[in-house]
Order: structure tokens, then C-alpha cells, then sequence
């Protein structure tokens, strides 16, 4: 064991002082923040402008609710967010309406346009059509602003106490407590379960993917040079793999150590957009139990797209 | 000591190494020699415990060459290679930690080899930054850091100019007579036979030749003489005694046949040249080597 200890110092030792390994200290973070954040930065980029959304309801039954709800979600400077157009014509059939509006999309005058269609089993069909299907957010609010609409809809229809309903649709949130072997309970919740658990994969990837390579370069070289022939005359083969593992798996370890602030930033990122969807769930908890039972929900979406005023 | 016994070595379709013995003695160097492709690095190999034979075994005094004893190993690879981007001391103190070497031990052996061959200077220098000659003393060192009992040198002075073969072969002699057990591998015959107490002569796995290297030249050497003469010496270019001649100016160096007594050979000459000078002279190694891988 000395000897693979003594591997794994030599192989630590030395690849840590290569300028290779300086520059990817530096790379390494980088490209996990790249990976693993940017993608939900531009995913969940809002648009700082009013965007222009068409409106196809071929059901005819749904536009002037879903106009008024979209219309509804302000920018931060308190502008409308959408600005929604009506673009259905009685006698023109739904293909020409298609094309005319997708000759709009291509020609930038609308950002995209809503197309609410049933199927031949009397099914509701609901489509966003856009040059651009990047944005998270917008699919969200549209998606969830026509789900309330219809389902509330259906249970006026139904005869059934929308009262009632809306409070049943709230959901109550579970939390979670951390029993430890002694029986003493602590606040880790699921955020901490969940970064760690993510922290841990993303480590134990680059681990492995970094230190293999490492391990078979590190081999080559000693093959080339026939430095193998001197090592495996002086240590066990099963020493020369466990020092060649351990170094190398040690130096990834403190290569991703090394980015512990640019973790935290990704922590704090990701834990930001946790806090508005709990923020969002607690404030219609709240309201439910003071029996604020309404369909007008504007606190909804005031609340739910304002994440900095979560805490306050 | 350490034996060698019944070595045997078999790949797919080739036998490497068939069914060799011998054995060496403390404080002597024994000379492994042959051909290329003879089977000298498979032997090398198995002493190390590198490769397993596939019959035979080598016994350390007694006991099976195992991991145990791969600390009392030094070996100089003839295919040498270091780590070109570390500096030498730390590879030196790196290869000696894998014999156990504790690390301040090393440090200074290290220092006192490295001023021993003079190359002191280096000490701090990357190994890419040295020349060839420097780097082959930096790999000798590492084979002898750790005062290995059973030293095993493959080709130790290939690249080497001639002041610093002087410099490797006082070396080893050194070493010799601090009673380590030294293997020589060498197509460098003239090395050899400054160097080897004995020799182990192996063409194509087979041994042909091995013993007392002062012996096996006496046994070699009664049929080969060397005249100084005055006269018209051209008779003996026409001698059925004689296998093969050189001849110079007013000397030759004869190979006599295996049936003919050298002493009445000098008789048939007295009377037809003025012989100045009769000797019987010993075979070089080099000879030795030709002939006997010839023969085999």
C-alpha cells in the first residue's frame, strides 16, 4: 500500500505542476457552469418587451378569457407583458388562418401564436407556434393560464361549487425533517437533499470521465518510455493501478474543489427559482386557509413572476 | 546467491527461452550474452518477476524471486525512457521510493550519486533539458539508489562517449566489489570481457556456451598462436595444419586444426623461417562469441 501511495503522491504531484492541469483548474469550472447552468439561463430569460401573441380559437370559446388572463402578466416596469391579437376569421378555414399567421411568425410582426383546435374525438388540442421555442416561462404561463380557464370552466358547467374547487386545487405543501441516528431532528430539507445529491453526480462525473482519461495518458506514456518495466519490477501491478486511481481521481477532486464559489453561485441560482415556486404554493396555502376562496387568482400571478419580492 | 533453473519460456509459437540453468555469485559479474532475439530480455524478465516462466524457477538464496525481494532488484532497461517533464531529483526520489527508499534518504543518496557521476549540476534541471548521456546516468541511478543486491544492466553503455563508459564501467566494478550479484547484458564484447567473471552464452533460448570466462578463453585459446618471424613465411598460407591465418609484416596470428599440437607445429617452422617470437595467444571474446554462435 505504501507504494501506491507513493504512486498516487507522483502522479498527484507531478500533474498538478503541468500547465495543462493550471489551465483546465481554471477551464474545469467554467465549463460545469456552462453546462449545467446556462441552459436554464436562457431557457428562463424573460423577455424584457411587450411580446406580440396571436390567438387562433377555432373552438371560439376560449379567446376572451385567455386574452384577458394573458393580459394580465406585466413586465417590471409594469407594461403588459403580452400583447394578444385575435387572429380567427369566421369563413376562412383553419389552414389558410394557419398559414397567414405563420407568414406573420416569418416576418417577426407577432413573436408566436396560440392555436386552440379539438380533434376529431372532441378532444382539446393547445399549441404554441413560434420562431423561437426556448423560453420556458412563456410556455408555463400559457399553458397553466389555459388549464385554469378550462377546468374552471367545466366545473360551472358541471354545476359544481368552483368555490369549492379552487380551494381543493391548492395544494398543501409537504415538508420534509431529517431524523439522524441519535433520533435528533434537523431542518435538511429537500433543497439540501437534492444540491448535495446533484453537487455529488456532477463531482462524481467529472471524476471519472477526467481521470480516466488522465489514468490511460499517464499508462501511454509509461509504456512508451518503458518506465513501466522499472515500475512493475519494483511494485505489484495491483499497486500501480490503485496509486495511478487514487492520484488522479485526487487531483479531479481538488480540480472541482477548487470551484467552490462558482458551485455556490450555481446553488443560489438554482435555489432562487426553488423559492418563487414555494413562494407561489404557500401563498395560495395561505389564502385557502383564510377562506379568500375566489376565481379571480391576479394574486396568483403577481406573486408566482415575482421572485425578488418572495421574502418581503 | 542467486540460481536460475530450468527456465523455459513458451509463447503462442515461439519458445523463447529453453530450459536454461545457472547461477550467480555474490561480488561477480556475470556476462549474459548473445545474439539478438537470443532470449536475454525474456531472461532478464522472468529473473525480475516482470513476465512468469512457464517451467523452471529462480531462487534468491534459496528462495523463490517473489515480490518480497523485488527491493534487493535493480534493472537499467536497454530501452530507456524517463519522465522528460519532472525534474531529476524528483524522478530519482520518486523510482527509489518505489524500493522503499524513505524520502530523505533518497534526497541524499541522490545527491551523492549524482556528484559521484558529475552531474551535480542537473540536480534541478527538467530531464527533457539534458542530453542524451546525461539522462542514461540519471536512469543508472535510479537502478542503484537503493543499494540492490541483484543488479541487472541491459546494455549499460549504449550512448555513452568514451570517457563516460570509463566512468559506468568503474562504476560497476565498484559495485561488484561491494559483493552485489551483477547481470551484464551486453553486445559489447570488448565490455564484457574487462568486466565478466563468468558468461552465460545463449542463442536462440538455447545455451551454448557458459562458465569461467578465463576458462572458457583457455579452453578456446591452445589452437590460436602468434609467431614473429624473419623470412618468406608464404609456405603457410598452403599449411593444411593451419584452419585460418592473418598475416602482417613479420608477424601472424594463426588458428591451428584441432589435431595439431601447437609445440610441433613451431617444430615444421624452425627449419623454413627465423622464428623470433612464438606465443599461444587467448581467443578475444568477440572470437569466442562469432565462432560459437556460428557453430550453434
Amino acid at each position: 500500500m505504501n507504494k501506491a501511495l507513493a504512486i498516487a503522491k507522483w502522479e498527484f504531484m507531478e500533474k498538478i505542476k503541468s500547465k495543462a492541469m493550471i489551465i483546465s483548474f481554471f477551464l474545469t469550472p467554467l465549463i460545469i457552469l456552462g453546462f449545467s447552468i446556462l441552459p436554464s439561463v436562457f431557457a428562463e430569460k424573460d423577455e424584457a418587451t411587450t411580446q406580440a401573441i396571436g390567438i387562433i380559437d377555432n373552438t371560439q370559446n376560449y379567446f376572451t378569457s385567455l386574452s384577458d388572463k394573458l393580459s394580465e402578466f406585466k413586465l417590471e416596469d409594469k407594461q403588459p407583458r403580452y400583447v394578444v391579437i385575435n387572429l380567427f376569421k369566421q369563413n376562412e378555414s383553419l389552414d389558410s388562418l394557419k398559414a397567414e399567421a405563420n407568414r406573420n411568425v416569418v416576418k417577426k410582426k407577432i413573436e408566436g401564436y396560440l392555436l386552440l383546435t379539438e380533434n376529431p374525438k372532441k378532444e382539446m388540442v393547445f399549441e404554441y407556434r413560434s420562431l423561437s421555442l426556448g423560453n420556458f416561462n412563456d410556455y408555463k404561463r400559457f399553458e397553466e393560464s389555459f388549464n385554469r380557464i378550462r377546468r374552471l370552466r367545466e366545473f360551472e358547467r358541471a354545476n359544481i361549487d368552483t368555490a369549492l374547487v379552487s380551494h381543493l386545487l391548492n395544494n398543501v405543501e409537504m415538508s420534509t425533517v431529517k431524523i439522524d441516528e441519535k433520533g435528533k431532528e434537523s431542518s435538511a430539507d429537500f433543497k439540501s437533499q437534492y444540491f448535495s445529491s446533484f453537487i455529488f453526480i456532477m463531482i462524481l462525473f467529472m471524476v471519472i470521465m477526467i481521470s480516466g482519461g488522465m489514468l490511460v495518458r499517464s499508462l501511454v506514456e509509461e509504456k512508451s518510455n518503458r518506465l513501466i518495466e522499472i515500475i512493475v519490477s519494483s511494485c505489484k501491478p495491483d499497486d500501480i493501478l490503485k496509486g495511478k486511481i487514487l492520484g488522479l481521481s485526487g487531483l479531479t477532486m481538488a480540480q472541482i474543489i477548487f470551484a467552490p464559489r462558482l458551485f455556490h453561485l450555481r446553488i443560489r441560482f438554482l435555489h432562487s427559482n426553488f423559492c418563487r415556486c414555494r413562494f407561489y404554493c404557500y401563498h395560495r396555502t395561505r389564502s385557502s386557509t383564510d377562506n379568500k376562496l375566489s376565481l379571480d387568482d391576479n394574486h396568483f400571478a403577481d406573486c408566482y413572476y415575482d421572485s425578488g419580492d418572495a421574502k418581503s | 546467491m542467486l540460481t536460475v533453473k530450468n527456465l523455459r519460456k513458451e509463447y503462442t509459437n515461439t519458445v523463447a527461452i529453453d530450459n536454461i540453468s545457472f547461477s550467480l555469485q555474490p561480488g561477480r559479474i556475470f556476462g549474459l550474452l548473445g545474439p539478438n532475439g537470443a532470449g536475454k530480455t525474456t531472461t532478464i524478465r522472468i529473473i525480475l518477476n516482470i513476465i512468469k516462466p512457464t517451467t523452471g524457477e529462480v531462487l534468491f538464496d534459496g528462495k523463490p524471486m517473489d515480490r518480497s525481494i523485488q527491493n534487493l532488484t535493480g534493472y537499467l532497461p536497454e530501452e530507456r525512457g524517463l519522465y522528460k517533464k519532472s525534474t531529476v531529483l524528483d524522478v530519482i526520489v520518486y523510482l527509489a521510493s518505489l524500493k522503499n527508499v524513505p524520502a530523505h534518504k533518497a534526497t541524499q543518496l541522490a545527491n551523492e550519486w549524482l556528484n559521484k557521476l558529475g552531474i551535480m549540476e542537473y540536480k534541478n534541471k527538467k530531464i527533457e533539458e539534458l542530453s542524451k548521456g546525461n539522462q542514461q546516468k540519471i536512469q543508472f541511478i535510479t537502478s542503484v539508489i537503493h543499494d540492490p543486491k541483484i543488479l541487472i544492466l541491459d546494455e549499460p553503455f549504449t550512448g555513452f562517449d568514451p570517457i563516460n563508459q570509463q566512468l559506468i564501467k568503474e562504476t560497476i566494478l565498484s559495485l561488484a566489489n561491494a559483493g552485489k550479484i551483477i547481470v551484464l547484458s551486453t553486445h559489447q564484447m570488448d565490455f564484457a570481457e574487462k568486466l565478466c567473471n563468468d558468461i552465460f552464452l545463449i542463442n536462440k533460448g538455447k545455451e551454448v556456451c557458459s562458465g569461467n570466462l578465463s576458462e572458457i578463453k583457455r579452453q578456446y585459446g591452445t589452437q590460436s598462436i602468434k609467431i614473429e618471424y624473419q623470412g618468406n613465411a608464404a609456405f603457410l598460407n598452403e599449411s593444411k595444419d593451419i584452419a585460418h591465418i592473418d598475416m602482417y609484416q613479420n608477424f601472424a596470428e594463426i588458428q591451428l586444426n584441432d589435431t595439431i599440437n601447437p609445440s610441433l607445429f613451431l617444430r615444421s617452422l624452425v627449419d623454413k623461417i627465423d622464428i623470433k617470437h612464438f606465443s599461444i595467444i587467448e581467443p578475444t571474446l568477440n572470437k569466442i562469441f562469432i565462432d560459437t554462435i556460428n557453430k550453434s
